[in-house]
């Protein structure tokens, strides 16, 4: 019996999102390093520097909600699994006496 | 121990401009990853809109609900990917319109030259000037003037230049040197410096002054090319110091056979190219110079500005391989600016030297030019551009310097500083007029 949706598609939905996740931290990452390599010295810089580091730690934060949305999505998947498998069941029932009707 | 005096540094990898291209680099950085994050929020866009989820939501409408959620909460809310692009954006955008304005005001330093500063030290430079006349009468009072406000020769040369010739410093400068026909180099080998070599290589910024030091005391026109061995393999990249002394000769003939005359300073001035230069090329070559050695040029008051243009000019042939230029009391202002960043220039002006001023304009700000200030003042024009008496007690102030700028210069001069053996050539360049 095929299923109406395969299961693997949203496993690998999930893993795109978590990719993204990945992507920010790493954005995070750069943005720090770039910030941190000027020489430039002064209040401006400072609050640059501040600015930058906030921007870092919002977008590690960021990161934590689309890693919760990866997390929901495989859920969802394994959820979908389980319906599917229960509407499976009967199903096949139906369809193997019918297949005995027929042909015997 | 040596007294260590102060000194200001200018320019060079810890310079404004160094710094400029610093916030533009990382401007650009940080609007890549504001534009990486726009494209992370329209890859999680399209996850909500993807067929898997949409059809999926038949068999578990609550748990494609919360996916929904967690994804717009995570994409589109206030802390989300979307608005955080847009702060990545904002935040590339301020650093940019700050580089920007550093730069304006820095034009604008430049563009007013020393003349606000002037203003603000006139008044106490002119009541000791007054003391000064009455005590030693008006010569000394006009060298106690310029010495001690040496910025004022800036005003002077450049108001002088324009009401002469209605034209910049170096446009009437190359003007003026039409008056002195320049000629072209003869060249004369005059063996080898045995005293000099026989004090060993240079180990110290110091010890390298002392070289162009050493050729400034002999005849006019006299230049040296140091050959400076490092223990190694054969085809290891040898070093070469090239010393370049200065004017020696005043004399306002129009014709005259001293290299080092007033043809020569108008003409580098403007950045022109000269019988001194051309003298030096030749005289590299019977060195033995070869396009992979790795050379200083080292120039002194007019030879700072030989120096200069030359390793211009050896940028643009390929002839000679100049790394770094040491200008020493030299007016190069107009001319640093045209050299390939390749090329790391150390200029050192000692503050109470008039001759660094004469091209009427202050030193650019560049990451390839550090520009160092000495303050070895003994009130005296001659002296105050001296060698002996200023500079090289100057270098060693700079060598004791932590200044990045500095640092990062000695750093790159080092191989030049640690040979085994020296072997210097001297030769005498003189004009001829074929």
């Amino acid at each position: 019996m095929t299923s109406v949706l395969d299961p693997v598609e949203l496993g690998a939905l999930a893993r795109r999102v978590d990719g993204c996740a990945d992507e920010l931290r790493g954005r995070a990452r750069g943005l720090l390093l770039a910030a941190s390599v000027t020489r430039w010295q002064s209040t401006a810089a400072e609050a640059f520097r501040r600015q930058a580091s906030d921007l870092a730690t919002a977008i590690r934060t960021s990161a934590v909600d689309v890693d919760a949305a990866a997390a929901a999505l495989r859920r969802h998947g394994r959820q979908v699994e389980i319906v599917e498998s229960a509407i499976a069941t009967p199903l096949e029932f139906v369809a193997n006496l019918a297949l005995s009707w027929l042909g015997g | 121990m040596t007294a260590v005096n102060p000194i200001e540094v200018d320019g060079g990898p810890g310079g404004i401009t160094a710094h400029l291209e610093d916030l533009r680099v990382a401007a650009a950085q940080i609007a890549r990853v504001a534009d990486d994050i726009g494209h992370l929020a329209i890859e999680l866009h399209a996850v909500l809109l993807d067929p898997a989820l949409l059809t999926s939501a038949g068999l578990d409408p609550i748990g494609a609900g919360e996916v929904s959620a967690a994804i717009f909460r995570a994409t589109d809310g206030p802390g989300g990917v979307t608005a955080l692009a847009l702060r990545g954006a904002s935040l590339a955008l301020a650093l940019r319109a700050s580089a920007a304005r550093y730069e304006a005001v820095d034009d604008l330093t430049r563009l007013a030259g020393p003349i606000p500063e002037l203003i603000r030290r006139l008044p106490m430079a002119a009541a000791e000037t007054t003391g000064v006349v009455t005590m030693s009468g008006a010569g000394a009072a006009l060298q106690h003037l310029v010495t001690r406000d040496p910025q004022l020769v800036d005003v002077a040369v450049s108001t002088l230049a324009a009401l002469l010739t209605a034209r910049a410093t170096p446009a009437a400068a190359a003007e003026l040197a039409r008056q002195f026909p320049d000629g072209h180099a003869a060249v004369v080998a005059l063996g080898a410096d045995e005293a000099g070599d026989a004090l060993g290589p240079p180990r110290s910024l110091r010890d390298l002054l002392s070289g162009v030091d050493r050729r400034r005391a002999g005849q006019s026109g006299e230049i040296d090319v140091r050959l400076l061995i490092r223990p190694g393999a054969p085809g290891t990249q040898r070093h070469v110091v090239v010393d370049i002394p200065g004017t020696k000769s005043w004399s306002l003939a129009a014709h005259n056979s001293d290299v080092t005359s007033i043809a020569t300073n108008l003409r580098s001035l403007a950045g022109e190219r000269t019988a001194y230069e051309e003298g030096i090329e030749l005289a590299m070559r019977r060195a033995g110079v070869r396009p992979d050695d790795d050379v200083v040029l080292l120039g002194h008051s007019e030879g700072g500005m030989v120096a200069v243009n030359a390793a211009s000019r050896f940028a643009q042939t390929g002839e000679f391989h100049v790394s770094r230029v040491i200008a020493v009391g030299a007016p190069i202002s107009a001319t640093v600016d045209r050299i390939p960043r390749s090329v790391q220039v150390l200029a050192l002006e000692n503050a109470g030297d008039v001759v660094p001023h004469l091209d009427g304009q202050p030193n650019p700000d560049r990451p390839n030019v550090t520009m160092v200030t000495l303050h070895h003042d003994h009130g005296d024009v001659g002296r105050n551009h001296g060698l002996t008496e200023s500079y090289l007690p100057g270098a060693t102030d700079v060598a004791a310097s932590a200044d990045p700028s500095v640092r990062a210069y000695l750093g790159g001069l080092a191989p030049f500083l640690s040979a085994a053996t020296v072997q210097t050539q001297r030769f005498l360049i003189s004009r001829t007029y074929r």
